[in-house]
């Protein structure tokens, strides 16, 4: 097993199997105890309120997590579909869609998010919607390029003369062939959503106490850095150590399975 | 060549036409507005703050009037920032985050672009492994993570320097360097991999051939070739530095454009909010329309394909 998945499946199991084990609550406050640093009670410590930081952290990457997941699924889902609709069907549709995704391309997204969520009221859906509705703009261009060359491939062609109709081609033939680059460009985008999900929260923006995130934690840390150290280095750590055998994972799965794109 | 940079200027102006009308109206139909939080207006206050802003005014007839001050320049005076006009306090904020970006963007080009040819000549060797691990290392420290770390390390722990202001030269270097560490690593990626490409063709094994010296080769054959997938890559660094200048500011307490949005949105101040946005949105759409002249000069065969 390669090191980075080791690392994403241990941070996996103990962000979502952890908490059935783990006796510490994430949102029961002691104020008697204040911060703590990390002891074999609290093994991360406990944050300003007494919180338990282990906790939080297991907590705060379920939602990081799962947001990251979300948000790709439709980023990748709107890809898929504008991607295909433009490279199959082609001609003025394929135009007009090239040239949304142009002009869309340079707008400043995150401006947008962070407008969008202080202006909504911030809820946890809104982010993961908004967040899934502005990834999707270079997943739909990959995606439409390879449909463009699936569609002019013999063995599509081929298809068509034995008089198989469009939308069954496109199922049987052209969406087997777009798995590996969906699933290797979905990997490179979930990193990429989790630091966005992260930067907002950590502007205050995102998700709000007491529920926790990654970006929530490194908030929380910064703020009281001089006298608990531990609140900023432990998250921010283990935060690094979480995009990087992510963007190493993707990065692995490019070389195995799209060498050639 | 011209046809294609007058049909960008065009789109150009339409995104932010767009995104102007776009930020207008979702700032006005949310419900609370600018003077919410201010406790105990008396009905009197209110009326006179909404007449004097042209609040009372229907929708569509304030959204003319903002557009047509735009044209003249003017984006109106602030809402929270009571007697100052939005023009004058951008004004104040912007050479701070011009100056910002420019260091960050000069450094990640420089040090990336020279990371990345590095890795390029010695493909597969110590020094490529070395330099790949760690741009990994430099992307995976968002400046979120990076910043309170460095105040924290640098400035409490080793007490070299100060965490706060935009004064002296000494201010700058922190700021700067943690800004530009993460896009100096998907500088040096983007720049190895566009160099290997060239490197594997032909008229560079000609090149050598002819005789030429290995300098000469680099610099004025592989470079030239390899240098416009990183040029292109300014658009989008533009915004991402810019993005990454939000959270710079507010750690370092730099009054620069980020901490005014970050401050307008916050704090619904609808005129400074339109403002920053569309001051954000020309510097990107500047960039990129910069980048196409750029990519045009260097690789002639954009210049024919448009």
């Amino acid at each position: 097993m390669k090191w980075h998945l080791f690392i994403l499946t241990a941070i996996g199991l103990v962000c979502f199997l952890g908490p059935l084990f783990y006796s510490q609550d994430y949102h029961t406050q002691n104020l008697l105890l204040g911060a703590q640093a990390p002891s074999v009670q609290h093994i991360f410590g406990t944050d300003i309120l007494g919180r338990d930081l282990l906790a939080r952290w297991m907590y705060g990457g379920r939602i990081s997590i799962l947001i990251g997941l979300g948000a790709g699924l439709i980023a990748v889902g709107i890809g898929l579909g504008i991607g295909s609709i433009a490279g199959f069907v082609g001609g003025n549709v394929d135009r007009c869609f090239m040239r949304l995704i142009d002009i869309l391309y340079p707008l400043p997204f995150t401006l947008l998010i962070i407008l969008i969520m202080a202006l909504t009221g911030r809820h946890l859906w809104m982010l993961v919607v908004v967040m899934g509705c502005v990834k999707w703009l270079t997943m739909a261009r990959i995606i439409r390029n390879r449909v463009m060359a699936l569609k002019a491939s013999t063995f599509v062609e081929c298809s068509y003369c034995m008089g198989q109709k469009p939308l069954k081609i496109w199922w049987k033939h052209i969406l087997p062939n777009l798995i590996s680059l969906m699933l290797v460009y979905g990997t490179l985008l979930i990193p990429n959503i989790i630091l966005e999900e992260a930067f907002i929260s950590f502007l205050g923006l995102g998700v709000q106490p007491p529920l926790s995130s990654w970006g929530v934690l490194i908030l929380d840390g910064a703020r009281f850095m001089e006298e608990y150290p531990w609140l900023l280095l432990i998250p921010g750590c283990f935060f690094s150590l979480t995009l990087c055998s992510l963007n190493a994972l993707g990065d692995h799965l490019r070389d195995r399975l799209e060498k050639t794109s | 060549m011209a046809r294609f940079l007058l049909k960008r200027l065009w789109d150009s102006l339409w995104v932010l036409f767009l995104l102007g009308t776009l930020t207008f109206f979702m700032a006005r139909f949310v419900p609370g507005g600018p003077f919410d939080q201010e406790c105990n207006l008396s009905k009197t206050t209110l009326r006179n703050l909404a007449q004097f802003y042209g609040y009372d005014k229907p929708l569509f007839q304030q959204y003319v009037d903002y557009f047509s001050h735009l044209m003249k320049g003017d984006f109106g005076p602030s809402m929270r920032y009571a007697g100052h006009s939005v023009n004058q306090l951008l004004k104040e904020c912007i050479p701070v985050s011009l100056e910002l970006g420019f260091w960050a963007m000069l450094i990640s080009f420089l040090l990336g672009g020279t990371c990345g040819i590095v890795c390029a000549i010695y493909h597969n060797r110590f020094l490529d492994k070395f330099f790949m691990l760690l741009c990994l290392l430099c992307l995976s420290f968002p400046t979120f993570v990076l910043g309170p770390i460095i105040i924290w390390f640098f400035v409490l722990k080793l007490n070299c320097g100060q965490a706060i202001g935009w004064e002296t030269w000494s201010d700058r270097i922190l700021p700067t360097l943690t800004l530009a560490c993460m896009y100096s690593g998907y500088i040096a990626r983007l720049m190895r991999t566009s160099c290997l490409d060239v490197l594997h063709q032909s008229f560079i094994k000609t090149a050598y051939a002819k005789g030429l010296s290995r300098f000469r080769v680099l610099f004025f054959h592989v470079l030239k070739n390899a240098l416009s997938p990183v040029l292109t890559y300014m658009g989008p660094a533009t915004a991402a530095i810019m993005s990454g200048s939000l959270v710079i500011e507010s750690l370092f307490q730099i009054p620069g454009a980020g901490s005014l949005f970050i401050s307008a949105v916050t704090q619904r101040d609808t005129s400074l909010l339109l403002g920053t946005v569309l001051y954000f949105a020309f510097l990107i759409l500047l960039m990129n329309f910069l980048v196409d002249i750029a990519v045009g000069f260097c690789n002639p065969k954009q210049r024919l394909k448009s």
